[in-house]
């Protein structure tokens, strides 16, 4: 069975993501996306039934690194905050997500 | 002939031998900036004059032992460069400034190179015409009035243009390869590992591919001899070790080699685009008869599964896309995601909805398996072919605006260039010639970590075609 997308799954997709979108980008984005899931769906249609999925082609396996502090690549306080748009003491300023 | 011409090779010959300073060198770049910048929107930052100026006078004190001392270079806005800001050509990002370099910026310093500003791209490198920047679109630098190609489309204006002599890019379906093609130029998609991507703002992790621009085959071999290899801060780089290519470049003739042809492969980009422009397939047709004579062997190959490889593409991309964009909340640096452009939004709306609970199985899951019988198709291929020749774009640069309103035709044009980046092979763009007068490139796609035969093979048809020089 071919899986297919309706309209509410473009606002669904679009609070799972984050974004916030008006009525006119929701109504625009919705055919676009129509178009892009029938043609993407037309996959399904493949007969795949003894094949393995590909995850990465690096042909690597299992990278480790040591087990160390590599103090080259740590950043120090006043760089990590230097793109932040609000810092506090020292400290990334977030929006709260619990009531007081 | 103008400094800002040059091949690296040339312009190395002649700072070594005294006969031309960086600094020279340097101002010519700079008046091409000044005069083309702005009507063709091609770097989003030029460093400052007095900071270029010290570091060419700086070159010019020494010996130019250095592999790029004194060279310009632009960079693709996607490569992390300290203290330069890095926009990734979206309003997200539009004020973040690094606070540290990529694995390939440190090594291109390290090497000399003069960084001489930043390039427009598709934001986020989503697109294939340049269109998707969210500070306008780069003109073409062969008719303004068309695309440069993207997404790496400020990278190759910039050297068409003479604003540097080669720069950045990256390549996840093409990115590189098709600037590089309407622009007359030299296109290297490495090997998926064989460049770090530390650094660089991902886009879609398992298919990104670092590489660069440049106007030579021997400069692109040059710089992968300097770029590559493999970086503790990338566990996906290749152990491989990483020869001088560009000393190697040893062949007079073609002959012994066999080129893949695979007419399946061929007919989809027909399908998907209702007919090639037949202009470009004469011309398409004349590199081949070019390969064939300079002694290759044409061989035909089947590849029966590209057909699915643009479908299976359009969902591991955007999956892995929204996966990547997530970190975007605007808390640590960068504005909120209100200010993803709409090309962003619908890869990032795509990808939740591939990669979330009930459409997992039927999408990603589904496309990981074809992938698995794109890379299979490939591999066969190369046991009858050293290298497989296809066309890099379906028609010559499309009109600025052409496809503005329909996303998916735009991702149509994708179809010779993403099976590539699937099976993580090494591919390099070359030109073909000119429809109109548009360039348009073919590309030798190799087996993995076969650079070295792709430069061979390149040389010598840039040596016998000169198309480029």
């Amino acid at each position: 069975m071919v899986t297919t997308f309706t309209d509410l799954d473009v606002e669904r997709a679009a609070i799972l993501a984050r974004l916030i979108l008006t009525a006119d980008e929701l109504s625009r984005y919705q055919s676009q996306i129509h178009a892009i899931l029938d043609f993407i769906s037309k996959l399904q249609m493949i007969p795949l039934d003894d094949v393995e999925p590909t995850t990465q082609v690096a042909g690597l396996l299992n990278v480790y690194r040591d087990d160390t502090i590599d103090e080259s690549r740590i950043l120090s306080q006043e760089d990590a905050l230097k793109n932040t748009p609000a810092s506090h003491k020292g400290y990334f300023k977030v929006p709260a997500i619990l009531d007081k | 002939m103008d400094a800002s011409s040059f091949s690296i090779t040339e312009a190395r010959k002649l700072l070594q031998k005294k006969q031309m300073s960086s600094f020279e060198l340097i101002s010519a770049c700079l008046r091409q900036i000044k005069e083309n910048n702005k009507e063709y929107n091609v770097l989003l930052t030029v460093e400052d004059e007095m900071s270029l100026a010290a570091q060419a006078k700086a070159a010019d004190k020494t010996e130019f032992e250095r592999p790029l001392e004194g060279i310009p270079v632009v960079l693709k806005d996607l490569f992390s460069s300290k203290d330069m800001r890095t926009s990734a050509a979206s309003k997200v990002l539009d004020r973040y400034v690094p606070v540290f370099d990529a694995t390939v910026v440190k090594k291109l310093r390290d090497g000399g190179a003069i960084i001489i500003g930043k390039a427009n791209q598709d934001a986020w490198a989503h697109g294939s015409s340049g269109e998707n920047s969210d500070f306008g679109p780069t003109r073409n630098a062969f008719d303004k009035n068309h695309v440069a190609g993207g997404s790496s489309s400020g990278s190759a204006t910039a050297v068409a243009l003479g604003m540097s002599l080669f720069a950045t890019g990256t390549d996840t379906g093409g990115s590189i390869r098709v600037p590089a093609s309407y622009h007359n130029l030299v296109g290297l998609k490495p090997t998926y590992g064989r460049v770090s991507r530390y650094g660089i703002i991902a886009m879609a992790s398992s298919l990104d591919s670092i590489g660069h621009i440049t106007r030579t085959v021997k400069d692109s071999a040059y710089v992968l001899s300097i770029t590559a290899g493999a970086d503790p801060y990338d566990g996906t780089s290749g152990e491989a070790p990483v020869p001088k290519y560009h000393e190697r470049l040893k062949r007079k003739d073609l002959k012994g080699v066999r080129i893949g042809v695979s007419p399946e492969y061929l007919a989809v980009g027909k399908q998907a685009t209702q007919g090639m422009n037949p202009k470009l397939e004469e011309v398409i047709e004349a590199s081949l008869t070019a390969l064939k004579r300079l002694g290759a062997e044409v061989v035909e190959v089947a590849l029966p599964t590209t057909k699915a490889a643009l479908e299976t593409y359009y969902i591991i991309c955007p999956s892995e896309i929204s996966s990547n964009l997530a970190r975007y909340d605007g808390i640590r640096y960068g504005n909120g995601r209100e200010a993803f452009g709409p090309e962003a939004k619908r890869r990032i709306m795509i990808g939740t909805y591939t990669l979330s609970s009930g459409y997992y199985d039927a999408y990603y899951k589904t496309a990981q398996k074809v992938r698995t019988l794109v890379v299979n198709d490939f591999q066969k291929a190369f046991q009858t072919a050293d290298v497989i020749f296809a066309p890099v774009t379906p028609t010559p640069p499309p009109k600025i605006g052409e496809y503005v309103n329909d996303p998916l035709a735009n991702y149509l044009s994708d179809i010779y260039t993403v099976p590539i980046n699937l099976a993580g092979l090494a591919a390099l763009s070359l030109p073909a010639g000119f429809v109109g007068k548009l360039p348009v490139g073919f590309q030798l796609i190799g087996p993995q970590w076969s650079e070295q035969l792709l430069f061979d093979v390149g040389n010598v048809y840039e040596q016998a075609t000169k198309v480029n020089v």
